[in-house]
């Protein structure tokens, strides 16, 4: 990626980020939003994670592209998310899975 | 950087500005350590498995400054996903954040908007958690928040960097499994966000949504459905299912994983 085609991704992704932050700070005093469309915000965070875990498994598990070691990592890094509740050991666990199944 | 600036104004202007941006310090002592270790993986991630600079690590840590999003980032970045569905992604994955501020905002009512331009930048699931916890408590002042802000700000930078630094001595990222890494991070942050059944449902449902939307259209389709799934679970679960503001508020560390 070129460094202009970079700048204008940090800037980008950076204007987008601010204004989560800054407007509704400033705005909160006059407008109140509905506990309905709160719960939907809340919400919103579980649906991006899994469009960024599903298609990536959906593509090692299709018959021809089948890659065992990436799978059973990501078995284990549900259960470790499971046992643990905090993000970085599944990532962990799942990492040193599929290095070692790739190793044997 | 922006919150430093502003607290050492308002350390001058207010008597207890010094212990209250202490307290702040000392108040996200256990997030800070989260975050030191994330922004550690996020660094090493960028160097070995992204091949990005040093200055494009950084600038993304310093200038987007949110953990998931940066993650986000990475991956799509991989995948050669076109520069809107990388901005949109990261729009609706700091959605979450306006309720933060919609909630922050009348504890802060004694502050000017100007203060609050630098002030904002430094509003994250881990200074949200804080400084919403202590505004049940006492007044807020402008040192408290920034002390929030800049205790996840100053090790997420320091961590990048030395992430970085680490990521240098991987050559083949795929040996050691670190093609996997990201599935196992957003695993992780995905399963942290499990915690009542109607956001287990949701999780399950948008897994299913984003996995048949992506053999369609690919990254985009896979992020808008798999958003668009969650969020009606959400906005149809009955009040007290899906945790209220009022339940968002108190920080219980593992809820507060999604992004720094």
């Amino acid at each position: 990626m070129s460094t202009s085609t970079f700048v204008w991704l940090v800037v980008l992704v950076s204007i987008a980020t601010y204004a989560t932050r800054f407007p509704s700070l400033v705005l909160s005093r006059r407008v109140r939003v509905t506990p309905r469309l709160q719960q939907g915000l809340q919400f919103v965070p579980i649906g991006v994670f899994a469009a960024m875990v599903a298609p990536s498994v959906a593509q090692h598990a299709l018959p021809g592209h089948t890659d065992i070691a990436f799978l059973v990592a990501v078995c284990v890094a549900f259960a470790v998310a499971f046992w643990t509740k905090n993000p970085l050991w599944p990532m962990l666990a799942g990492t040193v899975t599929a290095a070692l199944l790739r190793l044997l | 950087m922006n919150a430093q600036t502003t607290s050492s104004r308002s350390l001058a202007a207010s008597p207890h500005g010094v212990r209250d941006f202490a307290q702040a310090c000392a108040d996200a002592v256990p997030l800070t350590v989260s975050v030191f270790v994330y922004g550690m993986a996020y660094g090493a991630l960028a160097h070995s498995a992204n091949h990005l600079s040093v200055w494009r690590t950084l600038s993304l840590s310093c200038f987007l400054f949110a953990g998931a999003s940066q993650f986000t980032v990475l991956s799509l970045l991989q995948q050669s996903a076109p520069l809107f569905v990388i901005v949109s992604s990261v729009f609706l994955l700091n959605a979450r954040q306006i309720l933060y501020g919609l909630t922050l905002g009348p504890h802060l009512r004694d502050l000017s908007w100007r203060q609050l331009v630098p002030l904002a930048h430094g509003l994250t699931d881990e200074s949200y958690s804080v400084t919403i916890t202590a505004a049940y408590r006492r007044p807020l002042t402008v040192a408290y928040f920034a002390g929030a802000g800049a205790s996840v700000f100053v090790p997420w930078q320091v961590s990048t960097l030395l992430g970085y630094a680490l990521g240098g001595f991987i050559h083949h990222p795929e040996t050691f499994g670190l093609d996997f890494a990201y599935i196992g991070a957003f695993i992780g942050l995905l399963v942290a966000q499990w915690y009542s059944p109607r956001r287990f449902v949701a999780g399950l449902l948008s897994l299913l949504v984003a996995a048949a939307a992506s053999r369609f259209g690919g990254t985009t389709s896979a992020v808008i459905c798999g958003a668009v799934t969650a969020f009606l679970c959400g906005f149809t679960a009955p009040a007290a299912d899906a945790g209220s503001v009022a339940a968002s508020a108190s920080p219980t560390p593992k809820h507060r994983k999604e992004g720094s």
